[in-house]
């Protein structure tokens, strides 16, 4: 594996994420971008938190078998 | 969207310019090391993108913090917010999101599909970009250094209101109103009865830094004048001499300030100063050394006053002062008239009258009308108004004609944006060229036309479909602007758009900057590259301060960002993954 393998890798996947694309590697897993809305909690010590929304990378496992 | 493993290995060969077997190869040789590392029970890192680790059976990813932040652009920043009762939201706020940016907002897609600026993150370079386009498209930087300025200039301009209000307060009230009557003299102006400690003080400070060894010279006398005067403590002598020395407004509240200021080293350079200097040395030796014998200083005195009587009738006979002189004469006679009039009929017994009056009054009573002749005439010659107030007047006029001129050069550069200052266009010049194969006119035609039905359909698409019916209007032929690019306009080709030719007139809008160099020559390769490849090329220069002369080279003219962001979308690799949308400037 080149370093240039290991960097267009890592972009192409992190650009098709953003783009809220899943990307599969066969035999690893799927990467896949997850929303998370803004929401309301309520902390232990009463107070109510507005706590943004965000986006995040999701790694699913593949099944094995 | 869903990648799968032909298509990833697709878009690595796409981007890496690397074979697809050695893509594949590579790819399954990574798989195998990741599997073979988590089986060991060890984690595996890909730098810059993510550790693999395994719990258990499971094998779970944790991206890096880069990864993690450009993933989360959008949001990146945001923090819990603490609410209170008024900002309580509804319980079905939960699900709220942020709306979308309304410049990447698309009615007809997906939020996710339609975002312009996805690929603004595919290199850091895109990423510094990207922080500076809304500057550079939305807030109006200009007008905010605008009115920074105007706010400093204000300042500037309330600094010059308090001079003047200053120099209104030099400007002493008509004597002969209020000098008969009431306070005359000293009282009238406060010489002996108010007294400025800060002026003191600071004074002070003055005289203690003087404090010296006596020496011949004027300056030496004068601290060793002070000094003992303040030895003395002699609160009366305090008084006035921190509001003649501090009161510099009031230049003409008393003959005694004239003096002094001469002592201190003004620009007048009248031959009675030494005279006069001689005089107050010798009034402050009699405050000092209160055994010396008064009448050999009186004595003194007198002849000296004598000396001073006769050249001034001397320079009154050759008419140096006869005109405005003595008009001014008679502004300032009555005070001081008043003044001395007043120290005659006192004397030196009441606690407000200054020794230094005191000495001069008792001086014989035919010295008295000389010297107040003398005191006139000086008053006249040295005009002390003009002497004290054109040194501020020249520093205020001098540090108004730095900002103006500082201000000026600013926008004349485009550093910053003034209105009705022309930015100075060698720096910033937009130098749109169209393609080196479109630049030659016999050559270019035939391309132009075999391309022209491409590049109107992609110009369509890429233009919205609210441009307005002038851009439509304007697209018919225009006359060259500067070099070949006008000549070779296709008449039917819309003013903007991502392919053909590029145009002054849609210089006015926003393009799409895939590179940014530092040579010419490199400019002019890209150039003609882009240009090969059917793109409007626009060059910008920039000055950049850390590599000199900058070459933007963009794709495209395109009336709103928002039209530049769709038309990049269009772009392919390696367009599109090293990107960002700027102004034309």
């Amino acid at each position: 594996m080149t370093k240039e393998f290991l960097e267009t890798l890592g972009i192409v996947i992190r650009d098709q994420v953003i783009m809220k694309n899943s990307v599969e590697i066969k035999g690893l897993g799927t990467f896949k971008a997850v929303h998370q809305n803004q929401k309301q909690e309520k902390r232990a010590d009463g107070t109510n938190v507005m706590i943004p929304p965000s986006d995040s990378v999701e790694f699913v496992a593949e099944k094995k078998g | 969207m869903h990648l799968d493993q032909q298509k990833l290995v697709e878009l690595l060969v796409e981007a890496s310019g690397i074979e697809k077997s050695k893509v594949e190869k590579q790819l399954a040789s990574l798989v195998k090391e990741i599997k073979q590392a988590i089986g060991e029970g060890e984690a595996y890192e890909l730098e810059g993108f993510g550790v693999f680790s395994g719990i258990g059976n499971n094998v779970i990813f944790i991206p890096s913090a880069e990864l993690a932040t450009e993933i989360n652009y959008k949001y990146v920043g945001m923090e819990a917010i603490e609410l209170t009762d008024s900002s309580k939201p509804e319980e079905n706020a939960e699900n709220v999101d942020i709306a979308p940016d309304p410049v990447t907002a698309s009615p007809d897609e997906e939020e996710l599909e339609d975002d312009p600026f996805g690929g603004l993150l595919s290199a850091d370079e895109g990423l510094e970009e990207t922080e500076e386009t809304p500057f550079e498209t939305e807030s109006p930087t200009g007008e905010k250094e605008e009115s920074g300025l105007l706010y400093d200039i204000a300042g500037e301009e309330g600094i010059e209101g308090t001079d003047d209000s200053g120099k209104e307060d030099e400007i002493p009230s008509d004597p002969e109103d209020t000098l008969p009557e009431e306070q005359p003299g000293p009282e009238k102006w406060g010489i002996d009865t108010y007294k400025d400690d800060t002026a003191e003080n600071t004074f002070s400070g003055m005289l203690g830094n003087d404090e010296g060894p006596e020496d011949a010279s004027e300056d030496d006398e004068l601290s060793n004048l002070f000094g003992s005067t303040d030895e003395e403590e002699s609160s009366i002598d305090e008084s006035e001499l921190s509001n003649i020395l501090g009161d510099t407004v009031e230049e003409d509240s008393s003959v005694d300030e004239d003096e002094l200021s001469n002592l201190l080293g003004d620009t007048a350079d009248d031959d009675d100063d030494s005279v006069d200097e001689n005089e107050l040395t010798n009034l402050f030796g009699d405050s000092e050394e209160e055994e010396k014998d008064a009448a050999d200083e009186e004595e003194e005195l007198s002849i000296k006053l004598d000396k001073e009587e006769n050249i001034e009738e001397e320079l009154a006979e050759e008419g140096e002062t006869e005109t405005e002189a003595e008009e001014d004469d008679e502004d300032f006679d009555d005070p001081f008239k008043g003044l001395i009039e007043d120290e005659e009929e006192e004397g030196g017994d009441e606690e407000e009258v200054v020794p230094v009056i005191t000495n001069i009054s008792s001086d014989t009573t035919a010295d008295k009308e000389p010297k107040e002749k003398k005191r006139e005439k000086k008053k006249s010659r040295t005009s002390p108004k003009k002497r004290q107030s054109s040194p501020a007047v020249l520093w205020v006029v001098l540090a108004v004609l730095i900002l103006g001129g500082g201000v000026f050069s600013l926008g004349y550069f485009g550093i910053v944006d003034i209105p009705g200052i022309p930015v100075q266009t060698a720096s910033n010049q937009v130098a749109t060229a169209s393609s080196p194969a479109t630049a030659d006119p016999e050559s270019s035609e035939p391309s132009a036309e075999e391309t022209e039905p491409d590049e109107t359909a992609q110009a369509n698409a890429a233009t919205s479909d609210e441009e307005p019916e002038e851009g439509v209007e304007e697209q018919s032929p225009e006359p060259t602007v500067s070099g070949t690019e006008g000549a070779n306009v296709n008449p039917d080709q819309p003013l903007y758009g991502l392919k053909g030719v590029s145009v002054p007139e849609a210089n006015n809008g926003y393009t799409i900057v895939v590179y940014s160099l530092s040579k010419e020559n490199s400019v002019k390769v890209q150039q003609e590259k882009l240009g090969n490849e059917g793109f409007r090329v626009v060059v910008t220069s920039q000055p950049s301060p850390q590599y000199g002369q900058l070459w933007r080279v963009s794709l495209g003219q395109f009336q709103s960002l928002r039209d530049a962001a769709i038309a990049a979308e269009t772009l392919t690799t390696p367009y599109s993954e090293n990107y960002f949308i700027t102004k034309i400037q």
